[in-house]
């Protein structure tokens, strides 16, 4: 156990124990507030239906005047209380009648005064007839949606692509429970593009990212522009998350002259010495070794980036054209 | 029987003395609403061997045994304050902590830590010297045939701590603040260019240009972010204004300083084959100095936020300021560029000492006294028209304005390509993004939505010039329903951006002239595109129990360009995606349940190249302006297919609660290459034997997850846990794959791990 885990784990057991012996939060017997009540007559701990986790959660401590009772959300339910065979005047579940409106308006009456909402109305999934409910489960003691390990499956429930990047060779730790995927969207709505957490693509990558912001001396424009020209964020199967392995990705936008036309080859194939139909070539020189940019040199390794270093940028000051083509 | 009961009273025993037992609930309803909890877990891991791509994110790189621990405790107290602490594997080397105190509806504050280790997956034999600094040296004997040492590996840890809180002064204003600083130290793989001399103890060597080094760049960043906003809310309006800065600081040198093989630099008198009595050893050379990523710093002001008009019209807002500079020191500069020793080195190859790299004549600046702006306003409009009839159109602007002071850093060359030197590049740009949508409510829960998005990026004075894409969309979503929701989407988008310079280096009118001189990766293109996609989602309870979903994408891309007559026609002319599978969930009992997932993606492009041969060392026979025996034709097919199948069962049996993930993935990659059969033939073909003949590549994931939890008592609980992993690569990446320094890269094409948990989880 290294020197910060040790560090970490007494802080925790301090905590706990501190915390632990505080008498001010030892726990009562529960009793359910007196405008929950006619609901917990029935949705008790043995109901099919039980709602008590609730009071775990925010929404459930008596302390906070603003709490909301079971009938603020589900509505008066007149009908349901007199035959609790009919359901409450508004719904949650997934096969409601409660229109999108009425449930997104109940939550929003209270959550709208939250910044982080502020662009919920006409985000791509308001507009979708995603409602709160559709992910969060405001019952349960854990929110599912809420939880950095099991957000993903939330949000794969209806993104099924991204689920599947996310097994492939090279991906953000997000299978692995160390990032989720509102790290960089807000689900609730941004004023960037697919529900970013801040206005641009690459403004998100580089709050983790920085050291690929620049402004450099020799910028590369498509890095600049956007990240994921180059990269898919939610995997690949080539490495560092580039949507193609290079030198396919990079030949799409450089040709041909130099050498970036070059076919690609790898080594034990490739013969440098001679032509595909066997006739020696006379313009080989020491140069055209298989490192080299000629065929193998620019397909495996780092293929493109065996030479061209510094692709985001260099800031390298010399009077070379190498620090032009990023290779310093 | 009986060793067994013994062994059980033994077990029972121990664990009572080692956890004191919890206080026992009142009963159910107590514990159900009780939100106090406070659960210590003891987790033993095993592994059976470290597989770098089962590492990569797991926190461990060794094998054997190892101990972590997670808390979880949340005490509220009776007037509405939570106190928090939650840790993740702590002992590993991505655990995490976070605690918080909070007085619901007025403060908070908390405090997080993360660690994160990002393993290279691969293993790595090197004579390299200095990973993970900014001064590596290739060492003196790096073309012997002695042995590279045993195997290493790259890896990055970041470690961040955040201090987050805010205050509530009112019903109508809050302030909120978070500081996060996070160090990232390693080195990630990187390689350079250099060159090697063949001809040991000669004064006659022959230059091996453009040979590849293993110089794993190192990181050695600190990055801080604070944000801090007001926050101001009435009914009707709502206001955020907040400030954001990001400063990010390399705590490296400016430049990665890499020392060549024949680093003892001769000194006079040379003979033919030693210097100053020492032998000319062969070995690397070239520039020994690489950037590295420099300073910078971001700032934002802004302010958002929103007003209903009526219940059912609102505007939403964001105004932002961004300012941007890097300042950072360049690598030094030297003044006289001094050769190595006798010939044939030529200037261009310099030595390091002293250290720095020349400057053009014009630079006296020591930075690059970077500094953009940016403005942007954002601004979404939402209304329901009538009761069916719902519209939203949101538009945003922003101004880019690097005005970062543009000097020539590249003296003039004698050579066509940059006949005047070089500037450094500004990167402004002005970019308008709108987005109309009407949604009309049918009966029976259908909503039937058309929209149209625009996006037009103008990048003045840079080699692409403007691009605009439009997107027309329309959509049939079906809710409301007990048994069959679902939606299909049919969308078209219309790419215009590849006008701005043709490939004979003739501009389209109004762009911006660039060279397609040899030399430089030009002409550039970039396409339009034309792309349709049609997406199809059905979720379907056909009885109780059973949910199931079926999902269909595909999208089809064309890149229409004529290039001019005898142009070759170049870069991606097609391509298409596909997506489909589905979704089963089954509540077999109360107790059990089953899902299962399957997905299937295939991705297909065309793109068309031109083979250029090397005539000799510096310069190359085509340009693009011609196709000749020469300059061979070739395309690509790339196909990259991958599916995806996942089923899980959870339940109990007796006392266990049980539960079995499986994972299978597969990906293939199919790289066909063709030459035209016409032109030219393969006997004129200057193109390499061998060249074009790219293996498949194809990696595969296999994994079970079997869990199994026992409640001991209410407030003991054992887990175990077992996880069956194999991963197969079969990628001609590393393959065959020396660097001229000698590393190689080793990626085990079969990866087999098993790891088993045990895990102990108290109450208190």
């Amino acid at each position: 156990m290294n020197k910060s885990s040790k560090q970490l784990l007494a802080l925790s057991a301090l905590i706990l124990g501190l915390v632990g012996a505080g008498s001010a939060f030892a726990a009562d017997t529960f009793t359910a507030p007196e405008k929950d009540k006619v609901c917990v007559a029935c949705h008790d701990a043995t109901s099919d239906k039980p709602i008590l986790e609730l009071y775990q959660t925010k929404h459930g401590s008596k302390a906070d005047a603003r709490a909301p009772g079971c009938q603020t959300c589900h509505g008066a339910s007149d009908g349901h209380l007199k035959n609790p065979g009919t359901s409450p005047d508004i719904t949650f579940t997934k096969n409601t009648k409660s229109s999108a409106d009425a449930r997104d308006g109940t939550c929003l009456s209270c959550h709208q005064k939250d910044a982080k909402r502020m662009f919920w109305k006409g985000s791509q999934h308001q507009a979708r007839d995603i409602v709160c409910s559709s992910c969060h489960q405001v019952h349960a003691a854990k929110d599912k949606v809420r939880d950095k390990r099991a957000q993903p499956e939330v949000c794969f429930t209806c993104h099924k692509e991204q689920r599947a990047l996310s097994n492939k060779p090279s991906h953000h730790p997000v299978p692995e429970g160390k990032m989720t995927c509102s790290d960089c969207h807000n689900p609730h709505g941004s004023a960037g593009p697919s529900n970013l957490v801040k206005d641009s693509v690459n403004s998100t990558c580089y709050t983790c990212h920085a050291e690929k912001r620049g402004p450099f001396i020799h910028s590369h424009q498509p890095v600049g522009d956007n990240c994921t020209n180059c990269h898919n964020p939610h995997g690949t199967t080539a490495d560092f998350l580039l949507k193609t392995r290079a030198p396919f990705l990079c030949l799409s936008c450089h040709d041909p002259s130099s050498h970036p036309g070059n076919v690609p080859g790898i080594a034990g194939n490739v013969d440098m010495s001679k032509n595909r139909a066997g006739t020696v070539l006379s313009t080989t020189t020491p140069s055209d070794n298989n490192n080299t940019s000629g065929v193998v040199g620019k397909t495996q390794g780092l293929s493109c980036m065996n030479c061209h270093t510094d692709i985001h940028g260099s800031n390298n000051p010399m009077n070379s054209t190498r620090a032009l083509r990023f290779w310093r | 029987m009986k060793n067994s009961a013994f062994s059980r009273s033994v077990i029972a025993a121990a664990i009572a003395l080692a956890f004191p037992a919890g206080s026992a609930m009142a009963d159910e309803a107590q514990d159900q609403a009780n939100p106090n909890r406070s659960q210590a877990t003891l987790q033993i891991q095993n592994l059976n061997q470290v597989n770098p791509l089962y590492r990569m994110y797991s926190g461990m790189d060794r094998s054997g045994t190892v101990g972590s621990v997670d808390v979880d405790l949340v005490r509220r107290s009776e007037d509405g304050a939570w106190a928090k602490l939650q840790a993740r594997d702590l002992g590993l080397r991505n655990q995490e902590l976070g605690a918080s105190y909070e007085k619901q509806g007025d403060w908070k504050i908390g405090l997080d830590y993360n660690q994160l280790t990002k393993y290279a997956p691969y293993t790595i034999n090197t004579k390299v010297g200095g990973v993970g600094t900014d001064k590596l040296n290739l060492n003196t004997d790096w073309r012997s045939s002695a042995g590279l040492g045993g195997e290493s590996s790259l890896k990055l840890e970041r470690t961040g701590t955040t201090l987050s809180g805010n205050k509530t002064f009112s019903e109508a204003f809050k302030f909120n603040f978070s500081f996060k600083t996070e160090d990232k130290k390693g080195a990630i793989m990187s390689s350079s260019i250099g060159s090697t001399w063949n001809g040991a103890n000669t004064a006659t060597p022959t230059k091996n240009y453009g040979t590849m080094f293993f110089t794993p760049q190192p990181e050695n960043f600190r990055h801080n972010q604070f944000e801090a906003s007001l926050d101001y809310f009435t009914r009707n309006l709502q206001l955020s204004g907040g400030y954001s800065g990001s400063f990010f600081t390399n705590n490296n040198n400016p430049g990665l300083n890499i020392t060549p093989g024949n680093n003892a630099i001769p000194t006079l008198p040379c003979s033919a084959v030693t210097c100053g009595g020492t032998a000319i050893a062969a070995g690397a050379s070239g520039i020994p100095w690489i950037s590295l990523p420099p300073d910078n710093k971001n700032q934002q002001w802004y302010l958002s936020g929103a007003y209903n008009f009526t219940d059912s019209t609102r505007l939403s807002f964001k105004l932002s300021r961004d300012h941007l500079t890097q300042d950072d020191s360049f690598i030094p500069a030297y003044g006289a560029i001094t050769p190595l020793v006798g010939t044939p080195i030529s200037a261009t190859y310099t030595q390091m000492n002293p250290p720095g790299v020349p400057y053009a004549a014009g630079i006296t600046n020591t930075s690059l006294g970077g500094v953009v702006d940016t403005t942007a306003y954002f601004g979404m409009l939402t209304s329901k028209l009538t009761k069916e009839l719902d519209f939203l159109a949101s538009w945003r602007y922003e101004n880019r304005d690097d005005k970062t002071p543009q000097r020539n850093y590249l003296d003039a060359q004698a050579s066509a390509e940059y006949p005047a030197g070089a500037m450094n590049s500004r990167e402004s740009h002005k970019l308008n993004r709108g987005k109309f949508e009407l949604s009309y409510r049918l009966p029976a829960g259908y909503r039937l939505t058309g929209g149209f998005d625009y996006e037009q990026k103008k990048t003045p004075a840079t080699m692409r010039d403007q691009v605009t894409e439009k997107t027309y969309r329309a959509e049939l979503r079906k809710s409301l329903s007990e048994t069959v929701t679902g939606k299909v989407m049919l969308a078209h988008s219309d790419r215009d951006g590849g006008r701005w310079n043709l490939l004979d280096g003739t501009p389209a009118a109004g762009a911006t002239t660039f060279s397609t001189s040899t030399g430089v990766a030009a002409p550039l293109q970039f396409s339009d595109r034309k792309r349709d996609k049609v997406k199809l989602m059905v979720d379907w309870n056909p009885v109780d129990p059973l949910n199931l979903q079926f999902f269909v994408e595909h999208a089809k891309d064309t890149y229409p360009f004529n290039p001019p007559s005898g142009n070759a026609r170049m870069g991606m002319t097609d391509g298409s995606s596909d997506l489909y599978g589905m979704d089963a969930a089954y509540r077999i009992t109360d107790v059990w349940r089953a899902n299962g997932y399957y997905t299937y993606n295939k991705n297909k492009t065309h793109q068309n190249e031109l083979y250029t041969p090397r005539i000799n060392a510096a310069d190359q026979a085509c340009t693009g302006v011609t196709v000749t025996t020469a300059c061979s034709p070739w395309q690509a097919d790339l196909s990259m297919e991958g599916s995806v199948f996942g089923a899980g069962l959870q339940g109990r049996i007796a006392s266990w609660d049980v539960g079995a993930q499986y994972l299978y993935s597969k990906d293939k990659t199919r790289y066909n290459i063709n030459f035209d059969p016409n032109f030219p033939t393969a006997a004129g073909s200057s193109v390499p034997a061998g060249a074009g003949v790219l293996p498949d590549t194809v990696y595969s994931l296999n994994r079970l997850k079997l869990y199994g939890t026992y409640a001991y008592s209410k407030a003991t609980q054992f887990r175990l846990d077992y996880i069956y992993d194999v991963r197969k690569m079969d990628d001609y990446t590393w393959t065959n794959w020396t660097f001229s320094d000698g590393t190689r890269v080793n990626v085990n094409p079969t990866q087999t791990t098993h790891l088993l948990g045990l895990s102990v989880m108290q109450s208190f």
